[in-house]
């Protein structure tokens, strides 16, 4: 053996402290929706509370439903692919899981916009921005995001392209909940865009706010 | 089957490992080289810096070992680790090997034969053995402390948690170790009076 590899196996199982072992993707998993979850729809409903009442029509309409459906699944299996994708050795092909639900609410959001484009026609259409959209982007997204990088900074990321899209994908998916249910206009591809937009700001913020701590915790 | 038991027993020692076992967690630790120096050897041809990314994963695996499952196979676990590491040691040579040039001889500095004339104890200390000599001076903690923060380029909280000094006993081995280290090579630095330095 080569003698300073030697030397470094001696000094790493010196004073070995035992360690809390990492939950299984799916007990964080459902941690993430327990805690996220309820704090997005809280948030939706405190900035969008004169749509109350829009809430509880969009939860008695089938398409709705079915849209509800399609965003709470994919950002489950997202959710579900991030959290192996953060722990070694876990299954390479999860991140497969999302492509259905994803797929099916892309398509909805796709019959949206061609039903929008119908109804008023080419020179009413536009993907120009909705100010008015981004609080509550904002309200239902940053704790889906906020919670999703805490739960994999305590993970090892071996594959961090594809966990941080799969985070964005997941995050984004369930702050989405909340807007579909409270945010008077219909969910289109452009809120769509938005959220994601917010949840990678989210995601990067937090990132460099925890590095930033745990350099300056290091250097102590 | 002689691959199950050896896996079963490799997932046994890191469960041990995850509660603290010294022994298992060095068993462990020995056992696993031979596979590590495998999947590095695949791709790093260079057996020194092969066994310096070996020293990376063994160290993230170090700081990684409560994300292991023991109710999963160790091997792909470990593997994961390695091939991970591995990629990155060879991206950083990619990176570097893009911003160096290879030089036969060193460029002149000035006119005067004097300083472009290499000095025996410049040779010494070039080579690093003047180094290696004055590092095996300290005492062992200046050593830990010299080999993780600088050699190793840890942090100082991964010094402290690889070393198991604290973070502040780090920091004063670190200076110790520096003032040390100047005292022991100063003679091989010095040049003879009239003499002008060159680099």
């Amino acid at each position: 053996m080569n003698n300073s590899t030697e030397n470094l196996i001696a000094a790493l199982s010196q004073d070995l402290p035992p360690v809390k072992r990492l939950a299984s993707p799916g007990r964080r998993l459902a941690g993430w929706m327990a805690v996220a979850l309820p704090m997005s729809l809280v948030m939706g409903a405190l900035v969008e509370r004169q749509n109350m009442v829009l809430a509880f029509e969009r939860l008695t309409n089938a398409r709705s439903l079915l849209e509800l459906a399609a965003i709470l699944l994919t950002a489950l299996t997202a959710g579900y692919a991030a959290l192996c994708g953060a722990q070694p050795g876990r299954a390479k092909h999860a991140w497969m899981l999302p492509v259905l639900p994803f797929g099916a609410w892309l398509a909805l959001i796709g019959e949206s916009c061609f039903r929008l484009f119908e109804q008023v026609g080419p020179e009413h259409f536009s993907f120009a921005p909705h100010w008015t959209c981004y609080p509550s982007v904002v309200a239902t997204g940053a704790a889906p995001a906020l919670v999703m990088v805490i739960l994999i900074r305590r993970g090892m990321l071996t594959s961090p392209t594809e966990t941080v899209a799969l985070s964005v994908l997941a995050a984004s998916a369930l702050g989405a909940v909340g807007l579909r249910l409270f945010h008077a206009p219909d969910a289109t591809a452009l809120v769509l865009m938005w959220q994601l937009l917010a949840t990678v700001t989210f995601l990067a913020l937090s990132s460099l706010i925890s590095a930033y701590l745990n350099n300056r915790s290091a250097s102590a | 089957m002689a691959d199950e038991t050896r896996d079963a027993q490799w997932s046994e020692w890191m469960a041990l490992a995850q509660d603290g076992d010294v022994v298992a967690y060095q068993s462990l630790l020995a056992a696993v080289l031979p596979l590590l120096r495998a999947i590095v050897g695949k791709r790093i041809n260079d057996p020194d810096k092969g066994e310096d990314v070996v020293q990376d994963i063994l160290l993230s695996l170090h700081r990684n070992r409560h994300t292991y499952d023991p109710k999963l196979p160790f091997r792909p676990w470990i593997s994961t680790i390695a091939e991970r590491r591995t990629m990155d040691a060879l991206r950083k040579m990619y990176r570097q090997g893009a911003h160096e040039v290879l030089v036969d001889e060193y460029p002149e500095t000035f006119l005067s034969d004097e300083t472009n004339t290499p000095l025996e104890d410049d040779l010494v200390f070039a080579s690093g053995d003047a180094l290696s000599r004055a590092l095996k001076t300290l005492p062992a903690g200046q050593q830990t402390a010299v080999e993780l923060l600088k050699l190793r380029e840890m942090s100082l909280k991964q010094a402290s948690e690889v070393s198991g000094m604290s973070v502040a006993a780090l920091k004063v081995a670190m200076h110790r170790a520096l003032k040390n280290l100047r005292v022991e090579m100063a003679p091989k630095v010095e040049r003879p009076k009239g003499g002008a330095v060159g680099k």
